[in-house]
């Protein structure tokens, strides 16, 4: 009888470690998780930071994702040879921003942290951390568990009572309905969460082509005075001296930042990416904290910093708010400069040498979405990596000429459609692979899997007279423009995302 | 009253740890009270039940254990009373110490039920169980009075029977001499140990999975019933059935694998009364425990059948009114109270002729269409009767009734509006299915086969197969915690 009930003890603590091992995987794979194939790639930011060797960074970045999207430390390293890693991400509050410096402080010692401020003034009123709450989760849900995390989530919970501290460690009760909706990233996250990454920096490859009205900041304000016994209006420019009012919450934090980086002597450097909402009032509340605490602060909303770093807004902007790709290489080479004058020394690092190719490959494909020539356009796209796909939609051949047939063939494609007007073409190139290639006066459709079949497919091109119409869906959602031309999609089977959607009006010009 | 075990919503003072079936710290508490419960010996086992029990009352409520344990030191008074006075006292001095101990007991129920009338009470504290504990004792101090059962000498012993921790939120409402065969002290086995772990997987599916998901439409229909009529409150009320079934008996289901892993036995408070012929016979298998005590301590003392069918009318009517009151405050729940009465009455006076109408178109009376048609109509009148106590008003109830039975439009079922009521396509698949899963459980149970049995039976590799399956099925489909809106998470251009 004991033999037989101490059996019964052995077999119930064995099946309690097997059910908290299947609770845990469970888990695992029901928190979000936004990676390499992610415009924010928030988790891959987070997890991979652990991995980082011990003590091997010399600048960290933190910020909402006005930093996240204006900070390179590829960047930073090709030019000042200065290792970093951004910590910044969407709706980062400086609760978030301060815990997580803690939390990096476990393993690393930087000798300046970069940060972007912007939060610290209102942005979500109704939000007790300023901030949403999905953004928090995003934050803290792959911050590993220590001391560090547990005050973390007093903190968040006493201050944001609409949480739940319980929420943190069991984590389905955040996500357990996340079943609807779980995605390739769930299943893959342990082979994919060592993907080649940016270092946190999110590279967005738009231009903002609607603020063409986006003025530095003027230090000096216009005021209009009535004179009623005159009646005549005056203009009155005096300096613009006040200050914002910070949120509350988030300034206990500021100061907090602030005391972390004096007691462990790092150098606290703030900063402000271009911004069109960003005020004066702002800016000296900002400046006037610098000051008090003997701190560095770079505002590339204000002229001269506008200027001396080359930005452009309609260029250099993906949209009001965030830095693109190529402004964020101007930002951080301005900082990269301010930092080296602090005196922040280069290093040799493989790892960074590693990812600065990375960020090359990377840029080249937002460098495509800049591209306007038809030709060059295909000579870019012309890479093993990609699948392309191509219908296309009315009277897309008139303006084709030799040098696009040149383009063509070099992407392994034989159809002659010069002066073939009116005509459908499909095309689908896996890497080297011709799956598909044809042309008719009547409409087509083909369709199919890519080389792991990590995508179905199916494209359809109907020209002028067959149809007007153009096609390309891949896993089911519709990519083709289905504009007049030549539709393209361009799919990375490395990093598993659509690189390129557009369409070229190859009726009217090749766009040389 | 049903959802109190698990919505967290104690009465008492409303202090103290979050004390729920579905809460980690109950589980923890359990979990201390195991290791000492089989630590210590045998003799001495309760005792390590009694400091639980006190420890979790005293942690869900506060200071409202000081009239837990009056109400045990009274009613124990009394209990050595009767017992004492049914050698010394005339038969009617016992009578009246009886009627004022139940008084004395059934004051502070009565006077959170009365809702004003003599006095208010609206700001009073309510003891936890107390409309649970309250029966119990009446139903101890009866038992004593008639001589079924004597009194509990200890009163520590005493005190662990009325506060017993996982019976005394929402039963069943035990009797003495079903429960202390097992209270007291029990043996390390592991069989009862695992379907008790079995049980409480199961409630907790029952509830989660299935309870809880119904609410969702349950709650979007009855709280806008001027947005919703007709089929709308046909599928409400349906799923306000399953709801509370799943509700009770999950929570019922837990607080028996709680006592299981104890080795303690509780009595069973449902038997499958969807399954029933008629609403006679629901009443025998829904909620047990309470319509066992109406009828031992309401019904049979007014006279039961004894006294012919119009007497039998009235006992019925008193009885089930005092049910009604018994369940909350309001005149719907006297009216759902009277509805079960009526239909009784009614199928009393008519049983006669229904067999004669069988018997004159040569139905067989047992016959499989017959039983599942007497199933139906009586799924059927209970839906009617949980309409009006859902709706929390008479006027409210009647208007829903109306509606079920004026408004056409069973095109609602087809045309994808059912998917307005707060639960999409999926969701609605797995309630269908879960629902589907435990209809096939109660059949085989209904069938005799104790599936739980059937279960420990099994190799371990497929009995624990079957426990991660549930555990990663609760975890995954229970209604709980938040709501995953992929789009909130998704960056939106800060």
């Amino acid at each position: 009888m004991m033999k037989k009930n101490l059996l019964f003890i052995v077999r119930s603590i064995l099946f309690g470690a097997l059910a908290i091992g299947v609770f845990l995987v469970v888990n695992v794979i029901l928190i979000p998780k936004y990676m390499y194939n992610h415009e924010w790639p928030t988790t891959a930011t987070f997890t991979h930071f652990y991995e980082l060797e011990e003590n091997s960074v010399d600048v960290l970045f933190f910020g909402t994702s006005n930093g996240a999207s204006a900070f390179n430390p590829a960047v930073l390293y090709e030019n000042e040879g200065i290792k970093s890693y951004s910590l910044a991400c969407e709706q980062q509050n400086l609760l978030t921003s301060y815990y997580w410096l803690k939390e990096a402080l476990r393993f690393q010692q930087p000798k300046a942290v970069v940060l972007d401020p912007f939060i610290l003034f209102e942005f979500r009123k109704e939000e007790p951390l300023n901030t949403e709450e999905p953004t928090q989760r995003k934050a803290f849900d792959f911050m590993k568990w220590s001391d560090v995390k547990r005050e973390a989530v007093k903190d968040i919970c006493s201050i944001d009572e609409s949480q739940d501290e319980m929420s943190y460690y069991f984590t389905n009760i955040r996500f357990h309905n996340r079943w609807k909706g779980l995605e390739e990233n769930d299943f893959n996250f342990l082979s994919i969460k060592n993907h080649k990454d940016l270092y946190g920096f999110s590279a967005l490859r738009t231009r903002a082509m609607d603020f063409d009205y986006y003025k530095p900041l003027d230090t000096f304000k216009t005021e209009e005075i009535w004179h009623e016994d005159t009646g005549e209006l005056e203009y009155v420019t005096s300096e613009a001296t006040d200050l914002a009012e910070p949120d509350d919450v988030m300034l206990i934090y500021f100061e907090k930042i602030n005391e972390l980086c004096k007691a462990n002597n790092i150098d606290l450097v703030l900063t402000k990416t271009p911004h069109y909402e960003w005020s004066i009032e702002q800016h000296n509340y900002i400046q006037d904290f610098a000051d008090r605490n003997g701190l560095t602060f770079v505002d590339f909303n204000m002229g001269d910093t506008y200027e001396a770093s080359g930005m452009s807004f309609m260029d250099d902007m993906a949209d009001g708010v965030h830095v693109n790709v190529w402004g964020a290489d101007k930002v951080t080479r301005y900082i990269g400069n301010v930092l080296a004058d602090k005196g922040i020394s280069a290093k040799n690092d493989d790892k960074y040498a590693d990812l600065v190719g990375y960020y090359h490959d990377v840029l080249s494909e937002c460098d495509l979405v800049k591209e306007e020539s038809f030709v060059k356009y295909l000579e870019g796209i012309n890479q093993d990596k990609y699948t392309i796909f191509m219908a296309v939609k009315d009277e897309g051949t008139k303006a084709l000429n030799e040098d696009c047939m040149r383009a063509l063939r070099g992407l392994g494609l034989h159809e002659n459609l010069i002066g073939e007007l009116g005509t459908s073409y499909i095309a689908v190139i896996d890497g080297e692979v011709i799956c598909e290639e044809k042309s008719l006066t009547d409409k087509l459709t083909t369709g199919g899997y890519n080389r792991d079949g990590s995508i179905t497919y199916s494209v359809s091109s109907a020209g002028v007279d067959a149809g007007n119409a153009s096609s390309i869906v891949l896993n089911g959602i519709e990519y083709a423009p289905n504009t007049r031309g030549f539709n393209i999609v361009v799919y990375n089977n490395e990093t598993k995302t659509v690189v390129d959607a557009r369409a070229f009006d190859t009726y009217e010009s090749v766009g040389e | 009253m049903y959802h109190t075990m698990f919505h967290g919503k104690l009465v008492g003072n409303g202090e103290g740890i979050h004390m729920t079936f579905l809460s980690l710290e109950f589980y923890l508490l359990v979990a201390v009270m195991l290791l000492g419960y089989y630590v210590i010996p045998l003799k001495f086992r309760w005792f390590v039940l009694l400091v639980g029990s006190m420890a979790f009352y005293y942690l869900s409520t506060g200071l409202t254990i000081i009239a837990l344990l009056v109400t045990i030191v009274v009613s124990y008074a009394f209990s050595i009373l009767i017992y004492a006075g049914k050698r010394k006292f005339s038969d009617n001095v016992l009578k009246i110490v009886l009627g004022v101990s139940i008084l004395v007991t059934l004051l502070p129920l009565i006077l959170t039920k009365q809702n004003g009338l003599i006095i208010d009470t609206s700001n009073w504290i309510v003891p936890l169980g107390l409309a649970f504990y309250s029966l119990q004792i009446v139903a101890y101090l009866v038992d004593i009075y008639k001589g079924k059962i004597k009194p509990r000498r200890n009163i520590l012993k005493y005190a662990l029977f009325i506060s017993f921790f996982p019976q005394i939120i929402q039963g069943p409402i035990p009797r003495c001499d079903q429960l202390s065969k097992t209270l007291y002290g029990n043996k390390f086995d592991p069989d009862k140990i695992t379907k008790g772990f079995i049980r409480i997987l199961w409630g907790w599916f029952l509830k989660l999975v299935i309870a809880d998901k119904a609410a969702i439409v349950v709650n979007t229909v009855f709280n806008d019933t001027a947005k919703f009529g007709g089929m709308f409150i046909w599928v409400a009320a349906i799923l306000y059935c399953i709801q509370l079934y799943a509700d009770f008996s999950g929570c019922v289901c837990i607080a028996q694998g709680v006592s299981g892993l104890f080795g303690i036995e509780m009595a069973e408070n449902f038997n499958h009364p969807f399954f029933s012929r008629t609403i006679k016979e629901f009443w025998t298998r829904w909620h047990i425990s309470l319509s066992s005590w109406l009828r031992d301590y309401i019904y049979f003392p007014l006279g039961g059948s004894r006294k012919g069918q119009f007497r039998r009318a009235i006992n019925l009517l008193i009885t089930f009114i005092v049910s009604g009151i018994w369940h909350g405050n309001g005149l719907h729940y006297v009216v759902w109270g009277v509805m079960n009465a009526v239909y009784q009455i009614v199928g009393d006076i008519t049983g006669p002729w229904r067999i004669k109408l069988c018997e004159m178109m040569g139905i067989d009376k047992d016959c499989f269409g017959r039983r599942f048609v007497q199933i139906l109509m009586t799924d059927f009148f209970f839906i009617l009767s949980v309409v009006i106590f859902r709706a929390g008003s008479v006027p409210k109830g009647i208007e829903m009734l109306k509606s079920m039975f004026t408004v056409f439009n069973p095109w609602v079922l087809f045309n994808g509006n059912l998917f307005m009521l707060g639960m999409d396509g999926m969701d609605g698949v797995v309630l269908f299915i879960a629902v589907m899963i435990w209809v096939s459980v109660s059949y085989m149970e209904e069938k005799k086969i104790v599936v739980r049995d059937v279960i420990v039976r099994q190799p371990m590799l497929c009995r624990w197969t079957l426990y991660l399956v549930l555990i990663v099925v609760i975890m995954l489909f229970g209604t709980y915690g938040y709501g995953f809106n992929a789009e909130e998470f998704i960056y939106g251009g800060f």
